[in-house]
């Protein structure tokens, strides 16, 4: 019986799930064989998707979860999760 | 024969200058027209497609490869335009809608992308316009995959200035492999993923040139000007030698520059002038050093706490962070300052996440006499790391002092720390200075009596300016107002230094004035002989300050302080210290934005 792991997390890098940070979580999620999944307000995304991702238009400072189900969704809800909290290491200094 | 003297202004976003014959690349038009299969058909489509989607890939991966390892941003850009070709989600609409609708896979392709269109379009999004134009690119390489045409390779002649309508990233990097020496499309905006990667080649350009495509032939003469957005097609044999001048000009400057950065900037009239940076990352102290800063004049921790909120009371990481910072140092001081963030960032206990009115609220050292225990954790990690290098001059600063007892408040929260680690058994250094950064009108005018209580001050001049003249710059409607040289601000700024200077402590500033060239004159002249600037400027301003008399400055600046408005005191400084190497720098560093 496969398990279901998820955690809600907060969006704080500057540029949201743009294009970069989108890429990043998908190259870190595919490793997973997990099925995982962001939630977005009303929307669910593969989060193995850079489209799916991007679509849901997450900007900063919104909550996001993450919800992945298979035998290794414990650590890919762990890292995803630490990816995003740690704000994809997008150093961009601003004034 | 062509007419001449052609002006197009677009918008500058790589400088340079640079001239050249027209090389227009145009993208043809591909038209799709759906086309009723039958079930037998299906498997053959959906193949279509699927090679249509490795081909695309196994170009963008060409690209990819014969870009270097050190074009970081460019390869992000492929990579994430690889994905999307090869993204799951895509790949499962297209086949089920050519299965279900039975049409041609173009026509699939087609619908599908305007599906995922209207998704990005749903809502107001800062991003939209660069989603659209990564979705057009690839729906353009696999339709021309599929239409059995290739996609176009480039073979610009050396210099060529490539014109276009707009250009994909991959296409970008294509030209970009060649020795080019402009790019000015007729459209696209300064934030797309096209422009990066001309940043990254460091390719002069232009976009949003509205009409070039009209106007320009292939092999035209062009003049282009990144930084002004300016472009000149056939342009007179006179404004052609005036521009190569100043190309030959520039690059004789920058190349001095470079070479001369790690001199001392001394004033014709022999007064030494420090020069420091301004950083916001512990690994920029080995960039400081590389462009030639003396000292650290303001390190700025407010990245550290917001990448690291969790971890942000560990005193641990403040230790590591500071070790980080001090291991990368030679000598020279190091200013740190302690947390200036306002509790809608940085929502802590005790703060209002929901003010009427941050900017004037719950901030910065408010926020930190409130978190004392965050105050303490930076402070300590700081301290603690310091006693690994004593000789290293630390200099700590509050943000937003306001008044005396604020001042004097932090001041008892880094005592109380210093004796505990010493009750703990740690050496802590006894040479750390403790000041206060002057960015409020009332701390500016008690200067004299901070003086007392503080070993030195640090002009924050932009939260000072608009403090002062109660002006958000980032605000359209009212920037203008934000003037650096409103003489109010100039007063006040002269009151600090001379207030500093008379009970012997060091004033430095750190905010943008030290950057503008007129600002960096006016302070000499008041007597400031410390300036902290991002990395990218010193180099320029240390030239400027080299070439610069005070004796001279101290009676403009005398003069400025007496004039009715910025606009007398700008003229002022215009008129007297023209001559040809000025302008130049003027010029140059009014350009070099780069913060």
């Amino acid at each position: 019986m496969p398990k279901t792991h998820k955690k809600e997390v907060e969006l704080i890098n500057e540029q949201g799930l743009h294009t970069r940070p989108a890429k990043m979580f998908v190259e870190k999620s595919s490793k997973f064989e997990s099925e995982i999944e962001i939630i977005f307000n009303d929307y669910v995304a593969n989060g193995k998707s850079i489209m799916g991702l991007l679509g849901l238009l997450a900007y900063k400072g919104c909550r996001l979860i993450i919800r992945a189900t298979g035998i290794d969704s414990q650590q890919a809800v762990d890292e995803l999760s630490e990816l995003i909290e740690t704000g994809f290491d997008e150093q961009v200094p601003k004034k | 024969m062509s007419e001449q003297n052609i002006f197009i202004s677009g918008k500058g976003v790589v400088p340079g200058l640079s001239i050249g014959r027209a090389y227009i690349v145009q993208q043809k038009d591909i038209s799709v027209t759906k086309r009723a299969i039958d079930e037998t058909e299906v498997p053959l489509e959906i193949q279509r497609f699927n090679i249509a989607v490795e081909k695309s890939a196994q170009q963008i991966d060409q690209v990819r490869d014969r870009i270097g390892e050190e074009y970081r941003d460019p390869g992000h850009i492929l990579e994430a335009h690889r994905m999307m070709l090869k993204d799951d989600e895509l790949r499962k609409d297209v086949t089920k809608t050519i299965k279900s609708e039975l049409i041609n896979a173009e026509w699939a392709i087609d619908r599908i992308l305007e599906k995922w269109e209207q998704i990005f379009l749903r809502e107001e999004n800062e991003y939209l316009n660069e989603r659209l134009n990564d979705l057009r690119f690839i729906t353009y390489r696999l339709l021309r995959n599929m239409s059995g045409q290739d996609c176009q390779s480039f073979n610009p002649p050396v210099d060529a200035i490539v014109v276009a309508s707009e250009l994909s990233p991959v296409e970008t990097i294509q030209l970009g492999r060649n020795a080019i020496s402009s790019i000015v499309t007729e459209h696209g905006g300064s934030t797309s993923h096209t422009v990066i990667i001309a940043k990254a080649f460091e390719i002069p350009t232009v976009v949003s040139a509205k009409g070039i495509l009209d106007t320009v032939k292939n092999g035209d003469l062009i003049l282009v000007n990144g930084n002004t957005g300016e472009v000149i097609i056939n342009p007179d044999v006179m404004r052609v030698k005036q521009h190569r001048k100043n190309m030959q000009r520039i690059y004789a400057i920058e190349q001095t520059l470079i070479s001369e950065s790690h001199t001392k900037a001394e004033t014709t009239d022999g007064i030494p002038i420090s020069i420091y940076a301004n950083i916001d990352f512990s690994e920029e102290s080995a960039k400081a050093l590389s462009h030639g800063a003396e000292g650290i004049g303001l390190y700025r921790t407010e990245f550290l706490f917001l990448s690291n909120q969790k971890d942000s009371f560990s005193e641990e990481l403040h230790y590591s962070d500071t070790i980080n910072l001090f291991s990368g140092w030679k000598s020279g001081p190091v200013t740190i300052r302690t947390f200036d963030l306002g509790g809608d960032k940085f929502p802590i206990e005790g703060s209002f996440s929901q003010e009427a009115n941050p900017a004037l609220g719950l901030r910065s050292i408010r926020l930190a006499l409130k978190s004392r225990k965050l105050l303490k954790s930076q402070i300590r990690g700081i301290l603690r790391a310091h006693c690994n290098f004593p000789d290293i001059p630390l200099k700590i600063m509050f943000p937003l002092i306001s008044c005396l007892d604020e001042l004097s408040e932090a001041k008892d929260v880094f005592w109380e720390c210093s004796e505990e680690l010493t009750a703990e058994g740690h050496e802590v250094p006894d040479n750390i200075e403790i000041g206060t950064m002057m960015e409020l009108p009332s701390s500016c005018m008690i200067s004299d009596i901070l003086a007392k209580e503080a070993d030195f001050f640090s002009i924050g001049s932009n939260d000072l300016i608009q403090y002062s003249l109660a002006v958000d710059r980032a605000n359209d409607n009212i920037a203008y107002l934000y003037r650096p040289l409103h003489p109010g601000v100039l007063r006040m700024i002269h009151f600090c230094i001379t207030e500093g200077k008379k009970a012997g402590i060091d004033v430095s500033i750190c905010g943008d004035m030290a950057t503008i060239p007129i600002g960096v004159l006016i302070l000499l002249g008041f007597g400031l002989r410390i300036f902290s600037m991002p990395p990218a400027f010193i180099p320029h301003i240390k030239k400027l300050i080299r070439s610069v008399a005070i004796s001279e400055l101290e009676e403009l600046a005398l003069k400025a302080l007496n004039m009715k408005n910025h606009r007398e005191i700008e003229e002022l400084f215009r008129t007297s210290m023209k001559n040809g190497l000025q302008e130049e720098i003027w010029s140059l560093s009014e350009e070099d934005e780069e913060i």
